[in-house]
């Protein structure tokens, strides 16, 4: 299972896979803009953790920054921060939220 | 006393809630760490006397949940079923409420006696958050109490609230159901009335919370409860139609499905009892956090920060360092100058003096240490610095914490290793501190010194920096080998909360730094201090009796002045030549001697002759130790100045070549931890990790030095 996340990180790091119109993963969220969670790419411990932490449907993130290194993450989940690795992210999938609706 | 009623109170709560804060505060300084059984994870025990009764508390691990999957998790959940605390008190760090009460439900349904501490109550002051206390009470069945753990606020109150409902129990509060919504609340209810009426059940604790577990398919619980009984097939019969249902109805796991009734639970909860106005909590953190992991100026500071640790620990702690030092050298000259010269003596003064001395001299290093790290950890840093440092340290297959106790181990291995304890995972505390020793430790510095100086002349300063590199590379190397064998990657996730910067109390860090003082001079002082002495005997015993020259009548003779006389100056030149010439032979004598002589067959094709392959036994002791053996063995006495030997070992007489040199400080550099490391390990994550790791860097350490020669030899170099 965890193999196969990292097949999909590296997927995912080429370019911005559009699930739907309007849809992306969460890692390909740019810094600033808003996501709200829609579905999870599988289950298995890392989908445990992100529910443990309050990562769940409906919940809106805001993406925050990059790490140096383009990974891990720092997002923002209602007021709380978060730092979450590009893998991990890749397991959410979020509607991008206009910066009126944010 | 003796009328005292005993009250345990269990300190429960997320990462961050300021537990330890609120712990501290409650117990002050008397409270011990030890390790919950058979695991690497921290318990902290305190006591307290309070209004007649004598309280133990017990502070769990900080945890999000409590399954069964992560050992954290494992731990605080047995805790509470096994040990049964009389009252839990739940820390929950105000300015994440809704993310806490999650853990707050789990209590509940536990049935545990819960008293809710509602922590950081200033920093939700500060923000304009509102939070109904009175409602939150009302609605959770418990009893609500703000504190300032940090300013020790609110305590005796939370302690108070405890005792009462210690004497109480459930009488008082009624904790409602968790409700799961009503689809699920249907599977749950049947569920539990079946766990009710299963007899395999009774005593594994409340039957809805047993319920929810097994819908989850909590293994452990399954295991526990899915007896041979009465009821039991019915039991089965029921979850496995609940959980066929369930799968019919939703495409998620029951897991997920459970973990999302229960937020929405705790969302209802939230609705009621929380007013938050549109600012930010983390807007300080934030804009510090532009700064502090900024793109390019993240790293600059992040290493500046570093540095200053590195220097205050291992510059800084010099000095003790070398108080230390020289008030055990001034402590066995003293004892030795009144104790006459015996075996006894000799055992005194340097088995256990230097022994002692050998435990105490790394004390300063993992003081000031400890208050660095405290001072990371309790401002909100060492997240962040995970945060930077994870995408290299990934590639290793370790956490971003991983990177400060590596860090450490270029100063000393033993304050480097007991850095890890900051990693939560056991796996990755176990890899971190295999790989620790690899990094070349400053005891290293002065054998490479002597050899770099005696043989590479004007490239001594690239050749000892090539020594730092190459440890880089194997630890580098041993990481991803044991990543693909021994040690797999864990599906553990990194995810993890950035707190708010806060500001560290000096309390706080005082208790950190104490504790760690404490467990080091408590549980591995005495282990170093008798495996100093034992290799104190191996170095004293056997006596020699019979030397190839009567050292001492010729001594004797020359202080009598009873021979044919120089001066003076040429007389104690004699009498110290003479003394160098008598100990070289004892050493050779001795068991560490013939050990040594014993592995020659082994250390010969890495091109070392007898006297290198001595010196490396007693190096066991500190890796320094290698170059005064050495000084000893070339009847040099064991000499500060090693200019004397840099002449000796270069002497074409001896056969070191440049190439043979260049091999012995590889394998100085890998080979076997110190003692005190090697105790050190085994105090941490156990026997077989110490003796895989003692293993593993002897084989490292021969092949690479082998490699090195033979392959240089091959090439023409040697």
């Amino acid at each position: 299972m965890w193999g196969m996340n990292r097949h999909r990180h590296r997927a995912g790091v080429t370019r911005p896979r559009v699930i739907q119109e309007g849809q992306l993963i969460l890692s390909d969220l740019r810094p600033g803009q808003k996501g709200k969670v829609i579905s999870f790419n599988g289950n298995g411990p890392v989908r445990r953790r992100l529910m443990d932490l309050g990562i769940r449907c409906g919940e809106i993130i805001e993406m925050v920054r990059l790490a140096p290194l383009n990974d891990p993450l720092e997002i923002n989940l209602n007021g709380g921060h978060i730092t979450i690795r590009r893998s991990e992210a890749a397991l959410v999938n979020v509607e991008v939220l206009g910066d009126s609706q944010a | 006393m003796t009328d005292a009623k005993k009250i345990k109170i269990a300190l429960a709560g997320n990462p961050n809630s300021g537990k330890t804060s609120i712990f501290n505060a409650l117990t002050g300084a008397h409270q011990k760490v030890a390790n919950f059984p058979g695991v690497t994870v921290e318990k902290r025990i305190g006591h307290r006397r309070f209004n007649g009764y004598d309280i133990t508390l017990v502070d769990l691990p900080g945890t999000y949940s409590l399954t069964a999957y992560s050992p954290d998790e494992k731990v605080a959940r047995e805790f509470i079923l096994e040990e049964k605390p009389d009252v839990v008190i739940n820390v929950i760090d105000s300015g994440s409420l809704e993310r806490s009460l999650y853990l707050t439900t789990q209590l509940i349904e536990m049935g545990v006696d819960l008293v809710v501490d509602l922590n950081m109550w200033d920093e939700i002051c500060e923000a304009g958050i509102e939070i109904d206390v009175d409602k939150l009470s009302l609605l959770l069945g418990a009893p609500v109490v703000k504190t300032i753990g940090s300013r020790g606020q609110g305590v005796e109150s939370l302690l108070e609230s405890a005792l009462v409902l210690a004497q109480n129990g459930q009488k008082i509060h009624h904790h409602p159901p968790v409700s799961y919504g009503p689809a699920l609340d249907d599977l749950v209810n049947q569920l539990s009335g079946c766990v009710s009426a299963c007899s395999g059940c009774s005593g594994c604790g409340q039957p809805r919370w047993l319920a929810v577990k097994l819908l989850e398919g909590d293994q452990e619980i399954k295991n526990k409860v899915l007896v041979p009984g009465n009821g039991v097939r019915e039991l089965h019969e029921t979850l496995d139609k609940s959980l066929a249902h369930l799968k019919k109805t939703t495409r998620d796991d029951p897991e997920i499905i459970v973990s999302e009734g229960r937020y929405g639970y705790v969302a209802g909860i939230i609705r009621e009892v929380l007013k938050r106005p549109l600012t930010d909590r983390m807007r300080i953190s934030t804009q510090a956090d532009n700064i502090l992991t900024h793109r390019l100026l993240g790293y600059p500071i992040f290493f500046i920060i570093m540095w200053l640790i590195f220097e205050a620990t291992f510059v800084l702690g010099q000095y003790p360092m070398d108080w230390i030092d020289s008030g055990v050298g001034w402590l066995q000259a003293a004892v030795a100058g009144i104790l006459p010269a015996t075996i006894w003596s000799n055992l005194i003064v340097d088995g256990i003096i230097g022994g002692v001395g050998s435990v105490i001299v790394f004390l300063p290093n993992i003081v000031i240490l400890f208050l660095g790290i405290a001072l990371l950890e309790d401002s909100g840093y060492m997240a962040r610095a995970a945060f930077l440092m994870d995408r290299l340290m990934h590639f290793l297959g370790l956490h971003g914490k991983s990177f400060i106790p590596m860090l450490m181990g270029f100063g000393c291995s033993v304050p480097g290793i007991m850095a890890a304890r900051t990693l939560e995972s056991p796996r990755d505390r176990i890899l971190t501190i295999l790989l620790v020793p690899l990094m070349s430790c400053s005891a290293r510095l002065p054998v490479y010194l002597l050899f770099a100086g005696a043989f590479f002349g004007a490239t001594a300063g690239t050749v000892i920096f090539s020594m730092y590199l190459i440890g880089i590379i194997a630890a580098i190397a041993m990481a991803r080998i044991l990543q693909k064998t021994i040690l797999p990657t864990e599906t553990t996730p990194f995810v993890m909360e950035l707190p708010p910067y806060r500001m560290p109390t000096g309390k706080s860090i005082l208790i950190h730094m104490w504790d760690r003082s404490k467990l080091y001079l408590h549980k591995m002082g005495g282990v170093i201090l008798i495996a100093s002495v034992v290799l104190w005997a191996l170095g004293y015993f056997p006596r020699k009796t019979e030397f190839s020259i009567a050292y001492d009548t010729r001594i004797a003779q020359l202080q009598s002045g009873a021979t044919e006389s120089g001066d003076a100056a040429d007389m104690a030149g004699e009498i110290a030549r003479l003394e160098n010439l008598k100990s070289a032979e004892e050493l050779e004598y001795s068991y560490i001697g013939r050990l040594g002589e014993a592995i020659d067959p082994f250390v010969s094709p890495l091109g070392f002759n007898w006297q290198m392959g001595v010196a490396l036994v007693p190096g066991f002791i500190a890796k320094e130790v290698v170059v005064s053996s050495l000084g000893v063995l070339y009847q040099m006495g064991e000499t500060e100045d090693i200019g004397g030997l840099i002449e000796v070992l270069r002497h074409p007489e001896e056969g070191i070549t440049p190439l043979a040199a260049y091999a012995y400080m590889i394998f100085v550099l890998l080979y076997t931890p110190c003692i005190a490391t090697v105790v050190v390990i085994r105090k941490e994550i156990g026997w077989k990790w110490m003796w895989f790791s003692t293993v593993m860097q002897l084989i490292l350490a021969w092949g690479g030095a082998f490699i090195i020669y033979q392959g240089g030899k091959l090439l023409g170099w040697g």
